[in-house]
């Protein structure tokens, strides 16, 4: 996310502060291994899609949305009013009739990812302190959606925890998340639903995992410790090579070694993340959970990729559209969503469907939650 | 794709007394519904007009201010109206410009961009006007005193609370003197856009937006801050003629580029104070 500039023939004269100057930027990166050639080609003539309104929830925004194939949720703050009133809602997708989950009950905000794991869903309620990148304190739990109980699996209140935020996901009745211990140094946890047991990952010392991803036995993370610039980097910077833990036999492998990886999600057996590409150009790639060819997907400008496992998906900050890749067809498609000039907007991929919601500013003043089924295109 | 035929703007300074009353008139925003902002301090923040703010300007920053809102209005004309929107104020705004700007890294405290802001900002201006630099250590003792206007306000910038605009204001206009900076009203992403280039373009003026990387009405519009609600702070050094401005971004330690949109995005996500850029 993080692609830094230069501009050839320019009168820019960038000079760094401190003598790490590789943190203006990390150097491009080599092709992965066993990469294929990128297919980010012209992409096809955009197909239009229509949108329906799945859901419209009124004068607030959406911060994030999560599913699980049968549920889906939100995150929402009031427009225009003090902050401390976000929520969690969630709905079944089959039918729209959403009730709150979770409030923030610390005065902080609950923007961030919200994974569904049979009935629990996972959140994170934080706040900044100041405008740095610590904490004043974070919260991680889970809720049962049916029931209303609350797990608390994490939180920092004070000490070296509050120097960065958790990232986080749920799958298969279990939920992994990073966070950093008395030590300073990163490890997974990860917390088994149906135990009610929380263990630590156990992963070579010399490795820093962030950004994990579950999915069945395989847990999917970044390793920043091969990351040149990790100095220089907070948690909202970070990259690394992308790494997975087979849960049933402990054995670590690694997925890609180039250390620009980050935002990597799990589906249906493929892993999708962001990589830095050489000119400091984001990519997306694609690679199986269990290892093998990696296929550069491509994209002008995207960001947070999400996959089914037959279709990867992204919005990208270039063309303003959502991108798709047919993992089979191999091609990629700008999708013209509606008559949204620029469909920027939080988005879940569930199944063939795909749900967003837009910023009140460019939807009317309030948000809608929108599904759209790519089912239909050639490309899956 | 603009292109620009130079040509000066006489027109401009006539201009100016009409468009120095109008703005000394009004304040420089109105206190937004929404109070506590997260990120950013909360609790009253100064706003003041902007005859408050160019109290103790000089005479020749009056007339500099005066000469660039008509610098500005003159560029928004020319792009309206599909003409080259060349504007000679009285150095030209040319279609493209990156001035010189030192990035400077929060730290491993990155509690500072504020105060990391004032200091790469300082860096340009003792690149192009000789005058004294200001390393980060030095912009974050500056700020912790109130030095003009302030009365018994707050500190401008504190760890735990963040900097306040205003704070940064006054912390730019202590250590130079060739442009007075005013936080100065905007309505649009061509607004930031327009502001920008002007003192960029023209001067070799450094702009600084503060605002927050999510918020209800606007989302995420920076593509780096994505799933994060953040306060911030970063000074633009560059514009391009494709409607984007280049900043130094003190908590990545590097340059990237935002469309104006997604930097006036970003600065109105910050309800406390109406949308304005350090200017």
């Amino acid at each position: 996310m993080q692609g830094a500039r230069h501009h050839a023939g320019s009168l820019v004269l960038i000079a760094l502060a401190f003598l790490a100057a590789s943190c203006v930027g990390p150097e491009a990166s080599s092709s992965s291994p066993g990469a294929s050639p990128s297919i980010s080609r012209s992409p096809s003539a955009p197909p239009a899609l229509r949108p329906s309104d799945w859901l419209r929830l009124g004068q607030v925004g959406v911060g994030n949305l999560g599913c699980n194939g049968q549920e889906l949720a939100w995150t929402t703050q009031s427009i225009g009013q003090a902050k401390g009133n976000d929520e969690i809602e969630i709905a079944t997708s089959e039918s729209p009739h959403p009730h709150v989950v979770a409030r923030a009950s610390h005065g902080g905000t609950l923007i961030d990812d919200v994974p569904i794991t049979g009935e629990w869903l996972v959140y994170l309620e934080y706040q900044q302190k100041g405008q740095s990148d610590f904490t004043n304190f974070w919260y991680l739990n889970a809720v049962n959606w049916q029931t209303g109980a609350v797990i608390k699996l994490a939180q920092a209140t004070s000490g070296i925890g509050l120097s960065e935020l958790p990232w986080y996901d749920a799958e298969g009745g279990r939920a992994v998340w990073n966070q950093v211990d008395t030590a300073g140094n990163e490890v997974l946890h990860l917390y088994d639903f149906e135990a009610g047991q929380s263990s630590r990952l156990n992963l070579p010392a010399s490795m820093s995992p962030f950004e994990p991803a579950i999915f069945g036995s395989q847990v999917v993370f970044v390793d920043n410790a091969t990351d040149p610039n990790r100095a220089q980097e907070d948690f909202l910077s970070r990259r690394g090579s992308l790494r997975s833990l087979d849960l049933t036999s402990g054995r670590v492998s690694t997925l890609d070694q180039d250390p620009t990886a980050f935002s990597p999600r799990v589906a249906n057996g493929d892993v999708v993340w962001t990589v830095v590409s050489s000119g400091f150009k984001r990519t997306v790639a694609l690679v199986p959970v269990a290892g093998g060819k990696i296929t550069v997907v491509g994209g002008l400008d995207p960001i947070t990729p999400q996959t089914n496992g037959s279709i990867v998906i992204w919005y990208d900050f270039a063309s303003l559209h959502f991108m798709a890749f047919g993992v089979k067809a191999h091609r990629v498609v700008q999708l013209q969503v509606g008559s949204f000039p620029d469909v920027r907007s939080v988005f879940a991929l569930c199944g063939t469907e795909l749900y967003f919601a837009l910023p009140p500013a460019v939807d009317g003043g309030s948000s809608t939650i929108r599904a759209v089924d790519l089912g239909s295109l050639s490309i899956s | 794709m603009l292109r620009l035929s130079r040509r000066t703007l006489p027109q401009a300074f006539l201009a100016i007394a009409g468009a120095l009353a109008l703005s000394l008139s009004g304040s420089a925003g109105v206190l937004a519904s929404g109070g506590n902002d997260g990120g950013n301090p909360s609790g009253p923040q100064p706003n003041p007009t902007i005859a408050e703010q160019t109290a103790n300007f000089t005479s020749a920053q009056l007339a500099l201010y005066s000469s660039k809102l008509a610098a500005v209005h003159a560029f928004a004309q020319a792009k309206a109206s599909g003409a080259s929107p060349d504007i000679c104020v009285p150095t030209c705004v040319p279609n493209y410009h990156y001035s010189y700007m030192t990035v400077i890294w929060e730290g491993s405290a990155d509690c500072a961009c504020g105060p990391a802001t004032a200091a790469e900002t300082f860096s340009t201006f003792t690149h192009y006007y000789g005058t004294t630099s200001r390393s980060l250590s030095q912009t974050e003792s500056d700020m912790q005193v109130c030095h003009t206007g302030c009365g018994k306000g707050p500190a401008w910038y504190t760890c735990a609370v963040g900097t306040y605009r205003w704070g940064l204001t006054d912390e730019l206009n202590v250590w130079q003197g060739n442009n007075g900076y005013v936080m100065q009203n905007i309505y649009s992403g061509t607004d930031v856009y327009n502001y920008t280039a002007v003192d960029v373009g023209g001067y070799n003026f450094p702009v600084t937006y503060d605002g927050e990387t999510w918020g209800p009405t606007y989302g995420y519009p920076l593509d780096n801050y994505q799933g994060v609600n953040w306060g911030h702070y970063f000074p633009a050094y560059g514009y391009d003629q494709s409607g984007y401005v280049y900043v130094a971004d003190p908590h990545y330690a590097y340059d990237h580029k935002y469309t104006g949109t997604a930097v006036y995005e970003f600065i109105a996500n910050f309800t406390a104070l109406s949308p304005q850029v350090v200017w």
